[in-house]
């Protein structure tokens, strides 16, 4: 989703418009034959106390946010 | 490398996989639009931030575009990455990073009657990746400006590095070569509808996979070990995409897309999007959603029987069957 809001710039007449804008996304991914293999062969190295058996792992699942902010003109 | 999930704008070109696509896609944005006319002047500083999976990758990004008489605009764009990155590829295999990453391009848009010639070039680079790519299109209106066709070829060279310990390693060096091809049909259907109808054709040739990701392979009943993945080294990919947007009277705009994509190495990817923008006032406000969806690539496991298991071994998860909703 996003939202931009036009204004003028007071004493600048070679800017014919601007206008400030942010989006926001959110993405989830769901992996169906990707598993969280840190769960067995442990993280940068260091095993799990209690370590699963290789292609028991839950499978893989990514949340992310994206942010933009923005300024325009047009001249 | 083409990746089939691709939605991106030109201010989004992060990634260094996907900096062609971003630019055929822009020659498709252009498509969109009624008539053929030189792009607006204008400028525009951003800054961004992507979050998940225990990567972020964030930083500034500035565009500027000029005309130069009536018939040529010029168009300069920054971009920085900060690279922070502890993802789940790293964590069973590597060490987390920090890193950086710049992009420019120039690029040229020269107007000649009822016909935009494009010419640009891009340069992304990191401590070990450099890409140059440089593309040129041509799009023509046709039919009192009610259609417009568009094609665009581009070349990308790539020079793929591999870090040690956080130094450069002088005995690694290899090369990945792409060329992409795009055409694209706009029309006008009714004063308030346009429908816009593209295809791309990308081949890749070289060095595919990542220096650094490793497969995985069962050893004994609770017991695993890792080797290097194994790619061909040339891909090909289609992909098709039909978008349309309708005006509705009060200024506001509803878009509906769906593109199809597939390649060689056997992946499947379907997306389809949804958006809206309503102004109110001197407030534009506009939502999506999105959802994708692919199969894997036929070489692809998560783990794998035994060491050597096939000539290709991959356990990118990019090539894996997912769904992205957005």
């Amino acid at each position: 989703m996003g939202a931009s809001y036009d204004f003028r710039i007071p004493r600048m007449a070679w800017i014919d418009r601007s206008s400030a804008s942010i989006r926001y996304s959110f993405l989830t991914v769901n992996y169906d034959d990707f598993r969280d293999a840190s769960q067995s062969l442990g993280k940068f190295g260091v095993l799990p106390d209690e370590p699963l058996a290789p292609g028991t792992e839950p499978l893989y699942k990514l949340d992310a946010s994206v942010l933009q902010i923005f300024f325009s003109i047009w001249f | 490398m083409q990746t089939a999930d691709s939605r991106l704008t030109p201010f989004t070109i992060s990634r260094r996989a996907r900096v062609g696509v971003a630019l055929v896609l822009a020659w498709s944005a252009a498509s969109m639009s009624p008539a053929t006319v030189l792009p607006e002047e204008r400028a525009d500083v951003m800054y961004h931030r992507y979050d998940g999976g225990d990567v972020t990758v964030s930083g500034p990004s500035v565009l500027v575009r000029k005309n130069v008489g009536e018939k040529l605009s010029i168009a300069a764009n920054y971009y920085t990455d900060f690279v922070s990155s502890a993802s789940i590829d790293v964590q069973t295999s590597a060490s987390p990073y920090d890193e950086t990453r710049n992009q420019y391009s120039l690029s040229a848009d020269l107007l000649n009657g009822k016909s935009v010639y494009s010419l640009g070039y891009i340069r992304s680079s990191e401590s070990d990746y450099q890409a140059d790519t440089a593309f040129f299109g041509v799009s023509q209106s046709l039919f009192g400006d009610l259609t417009t066709i568009s094609f665009g070829y581009r070349y990308g060279d790539n020079d793929i590095g591999r870090n040690v310990a956080g130094v450069l390693d002088p005995d690694f060096n290899e090369q990945m070569k792409t060329q992409g091809f795009s055409a694209g049909v706009s029309q006008v259907l009714t004063r308030n509808m346009i429908l816009a109808l593209n295809y791309e054709v990308v081949t890749d040739e070289g060095f595919l996979r990542s220096p650094y990701r490793s497969v995985r392979y069962i050893t004994g009943p609770t017991t695993q070990a890792l080797q290097s993945e194994a790619y061909p080294r040339t891909r090909t990919s289609n992909a098709a995409a039909l978008r349309g947007k309708y005006f509705l009277p009060w200024r506001a705009a509803a878009e509906l897309g769906y593109r199809y994509y597939r390649d060689t190495w056997g992946v499947r990817g379907h997306t389809a999007d949804l958006g809206y923008t309503h102004p109110i006032g001197k407030w534009t406000l506009d939502g999506s959603v999105r959802y994708y969806r692919q199969d894997r690539a036929d070489f692809y496991r998560d783990l794998y029987p035994r060491r050597d298991f096939a000539n290709f071994l991959s356990r990118d998860k990019e090539l894996a069957t997912y769904d992205n909703l957005t």
